[in-house]
């Protein structure tokens, strides 16, 4: 799986991909322009999400709790977490639902952030960055010590609870 | 809720307050009759006063006949003696008269009386003056010398002899002696001569104190009397206590009449003639002289003794009367005292049950559950709520201890919201909330528990089923959350692209695109909060600010949809309608306010698309439907019309259709529908507000049918204000 999943990040030439779901079209405006210069993925509902998660293995996922339909964001997330070749994927929830059991249960399940809406455009394109410059292969210190500067100043980015937070940039590094 | 009255058996057999009462207090007692026992203590105090005077009287009566008997017998004794006396005194004199006689006839003028006085031949001690009359009267003869003549020719006791016949003895009345000058009884026979002529008379005088004297050794008392009378009712001596009489005459008595009559003895009561004492008299006639004794004691004095008797006796009884009376006043007292406590207990036992009826009424009809516990710990009483609320059958809860009380309801509980042995502790803590779940229905009841130091009912617990208002509780929070979720979507745009155009490079057209989406983002926001404002709004006038006006419904309708913006994509909504004017009542702007309520939900469940369709029709009351020009049937009853909005979309099971109206309820859980769970609320309102209703029908996968019902007007009224049907 592990070589798979590198084969399919090989390109490093390529710009990386990114994952939105999200049921409202003005929500994944707004995210595609706060991961201006990513190549920003759109799905609208929770099938569509997996059909673009397995199909085009983006880099990162920007995933809503509210989704229509039958599947749910954290549906969508079990699914992810289900199937091996998603299961790596780091996932930031997106959520209009305020309540902290909502978060414990998202990263019970293996949600990497969890961002509330209204949300900071800048604070996602951190979360992002942070999470492709874990993934990455560094190319050069001073972006990675930006990302990383970056990151540990956004308090939706750590994890420590999460075990999948925890455990998965160490494999994914040594794979890259 | 449903355990109120209906569930409450109201046979006659079961007992009041409910049939989980544990003991019913006995009836209240009879009446007490203190009248009764009243009536009974006085006839026997009465009766023992009768008893009372009757003896008193009877020993009364006992006494005065005793010491009547005792005088009785002590002057038939004393008549007897006397009598004797008399007669033997009588008999001397007589003797000594007849010596005499025998001697003068003998002797003549030549007899020595003063001789034979001297030498015992007479006894001159009691016969003190003997002497002889001769035929002329002339006291002749004497014991005790004759100094002057004496002629005694006129006295009784010589002319009674002068007849031819010897009269015998002949006693006379005391006389005052001319010889002696002293009273005395003169006794004298006749001296017949041998040729048969009177000789003269003997004559002795017999000194009458020798009777009285006698009398008085008799011991008669001060007021006895004892007398020695002739039949011819004078009295020869006469004791009278202390005072002596002689020659009383008494012919006045009863004595004299009843020795007239030939009596020989007798008793009576007597008035005296002489000194008006009443006495009890006995006498007693003599056998050979024409004489009688009469003894007699007086009453005063034989009944003395008596008296005292009765004395004491009357003061006995009068005394035991009394003690009679005070016992029967004390009974009285007593049983009136214990008629009035009897009386007092009763009332207040009377009251008692009434305040136990009261409470178990309350107890009954209250749609709260109670569970009482007596002092020693066991249950006392259910009532009808708590039986209903738990399913469980009051009779096998009475007389359970709290232990398995506890256990019990544990055991119906669910596990996260259990009853335990500390729960009653806890309930009795107002200020901590204490509730658990029923496992049956998920009832919630909040539990209150109150001691108090009766041994009935030492501790009560109280269960109120608030499982409505924990849904209700549980819908406003889930409402909220929707509503902050509803709110926050769209401002997650505007605040996020209000960022972007901060911080971020753009075009010219790429920052009039974020100002739309902001703009429009921020008009949604608006709408929701309007909805809560309408329905906030609707709540708080309750109707006050509609202003119902007579339309024409097809125009009226016709203009909404006209305004009617449907979602992209679809097609707008079909109207169709009867060719009447449809005349009914409504406030316009609310009207429009529901309709369009109503058209966005059949877009919003019919997300597959298909046609909505609008509908107008006329309800006859109790009539046929979309009759030409009528409405309203001959008995003036208005009809109705009625809008139906008809989507084919997903519609709703019976039990979500059954929950469309209620509050902050979403048919859609999920969140994935946009809206508030306020809209078919808000409809619902605006129609009964405004006097008609609205109903659903709604099947699964079949879409969902909306009727709403408005009060209809005249044609008339209805065509005044109609605009031509059309559009």
């Amino acid at each position: 799986m592990s070589a798979e999943d590198a084969s399919g990040s090989a390109p490093a030439g390529r710009v990386a991909q990114v994952l939105v779901v999200d049921d409202q079209p003005e929500i994944r405006r707004l995210l595609s322009v706060a991961l201006g210069g990513l190549q920003v993925l759109q799905a609208a509902d929770g099938p569509a999400a997996l059909q673009l998660a397995r199909a085009e293995r983006p880099r990162v996922v920007l995933l809503d709790v509210m989704l229509p339909g039958e599947m749910d964001g954290l549906a969508v997330l079990r699914a992810l977490r289900a199937d091996p070749r998603t299961r790596h994927l780091p996932v930031c929830m997106l959520t209009a639902r305020g309540q902290a059991s909502d978060e414990q249960l998202a990263r019970g399940l293996g949600a990497d952030g969890y961002i509330r809406k209204p949300f900071s455009p800048r604070a996602v394109r951190a979360w992002v960055d942070t999470q492709l410059a874990l993934a990455a292969p560094p190319p050069g210190g001073g972006a990675t010590a930006a990302a990383q500067g970056t990151a540990l100043s956004s308090p939706s980015n750590a994890a420590p609870g999460s075990p999948s937070g925890g455990a998965l940039p160490p494999p994914r590094g040594g794979a890259a | 809720m449903n355990t109120l009255a209906g569930d409450t058996p109201r046979d006659p057999g079961a007992a009041p307050g409910g049939p989980a009462q544990a003991a019913t207090p006995a009836a209240a007692a009879p009446a007490p009759r203190p009248a009764r026992a009243l009536a009974v203590i006085w006839l026997m105090a009465l009766t023992l006063l009768a008893l009372v005077a009757w003896h008193t009287a009877q020993q009364i009566e006992a006494s005065r006949g005793r010491e009547l008997r005792n005088a009785q017998r002590d002057l038939a004794n004393l008549t007897r003696v006397s009598q004797e006396h008399a007669e033997r005194t009588l008999r001397s004199a007589d003797q000594v008269l007849r010596f005499v006689r025998q001697r003068y006839a003998e002797l003549g003028s030549r007899l020595d009386l003063a001789a034979m006085v001297a030498d015992g031949t007479i006894d001159a001690v009691n016969f003190p003056q003997i002497g002889v009359i001769d035929p002329d009267g002339v006291y002749a003869l004497a014991n005790l010398p004759i100094t002057r003549r004496i002629d005694l020719s006129d006295r009784e006791h010589f002319r009674v002899h002068t007849g031819p016949e010897d009269r015998g003895l002949f006693v006379s009345a005391p006389v005052l002696g001319r010889a002696s000058g002293k009273w005395s009884i003169q006794l004298t026979r006749r001296i017949t001569r041998a040729d048969g002529g009177f000789g003269g008379v003997a004559v002795l005088s017999l000194d009458p104190s020798y009777f009285t004297r006698f009398y008085g050794d008799l011991a008669l008392g001060r007021l006895g009397v004892a007398a020695l009378v002739g039949v011819d009712g004078i009295a020869r001596a006469r004791r009278a206590g202390e005072s002596e009489a002689y020659g009383s005459d008494l012919r006045s008595s009863q004595l004299f009449t009843r020795l007239q009559e030939g009596q020989a003895e007798g008793v009576y009561v007597s008035r005296s003639p002489l000194d008006g004492h009443e006495r009890l008299l006995h006498f007693r006639r003599l056998e050979r002289f024409p004489m009688a004794v009469a003894v007699g004691l007086a009453l005063d004095e034989v009944l003395a003794n008596h008296r005292r008797t009765r004395q004491a006796l009357l003061v006995q009884g009068a005394m035991v009367s009394l003690l009679v009376l005070a016992l029967a006043a004390a009974l009285t007292r007593y049983v009136r005292h214990v008629g009035r406590e009897l009386e007092r207990r009763r009332v207040a036992q009377q009251q008692l049950h009434e305040r136990n009826e009261q409470i178990n009424a309350i107890f009954a009809l209250s749609p709260d559950g109670f569970v009482a516990f007596d002092a020693s710990g066991s249950i006392v009483h259910v009532n009808p709520a708590f039986a209903a609320m738990s399913g469980a059958a009051a009779q096998r809860l009475l007389g359970m201890t709290h232990a398995a009380f506890d256990a019990w309801l544990g055991s119906v509980c669910v596990p996260h919201a259990r009853w335990n042995a500390q729960s009653a502790r806890q309930a009795l803590d107002p200020s901590r909330r204490t509730q658990v779940v029923l496992g049956a229905g998920l009832r919630v009841l909040q539990v209150r528990a109150r001691e108090s130091g009766g041994a009935t009912r030492a501790l009560v617990l109280y269960f109120r089923d608030v499982t409505h208002e924990t849904q209700v509780d549980e819908m406003k929070s889930e409402f909220l959350s929707t509503a902050a979720h509803e709110l926050r979507t769209p401002m997650a745009s505007v605040y996020g692209f209000a960022e972007v155009l901060l911080t971020h490079e753009a075009s010219e057209a790429e920052r009039r695109e974020y100002a739309t989406i902001i703009h429009e983002q921020a008009g949604n926001m608006t709408r929701i909060l309007d909805e809560l404002l309408d329905l906030a709004r609707l709540e708080a006038r309750r109707g006050q600010d509609f202003a119902p006006v007579a339309l024409e419904l097809h125009a009226q309708v016709s203009d909404i949809l006209r305004a009617f913006r449907p979602p992209q994509g679809r097609q707008a909504p079909r109207l169709s309608a009867p060719q009447v004017p449809l005349g009914c009542r409504a406030d316009p702007g609310k009207l429009r306010q529901a309709l369009l309520n109503v058209l966005s939900n059949a877009y919003k469940y019919s997300p597959q698309g298909g046609p909505v369709e609008v509908s107008l029709s006329l309800e006859e009351a109790g009539g046929a439907a979309g009759v030409p020009g009528a409405q309203g049937n001959e008995f003036g009853q208005p009809a109705r019309v009625c809008i139906a909005v008809r989507d084919h979309g997903i519609g709703m099971s019976p039990e979500q259709r059954a929950r469309v109206f209620e509050r902050f309820w979403r048919a859609d859980s999920s969140g994935s529908m946009p809206g508030t769970g306020l809209g078919m609320s808000i409809v619902k309102e605006i129609f009964e507000r405004m006097g008609g209703e609205v109903s659903v029908e709604s099947a699964p996968g079949r879409g969902t049918t909306v009727r709403m019902l408005l009060p209809g007007v005249t044609p008339a009224a209805g065509a005044a204000e109609a605009t031509a049907p059309g559009g």
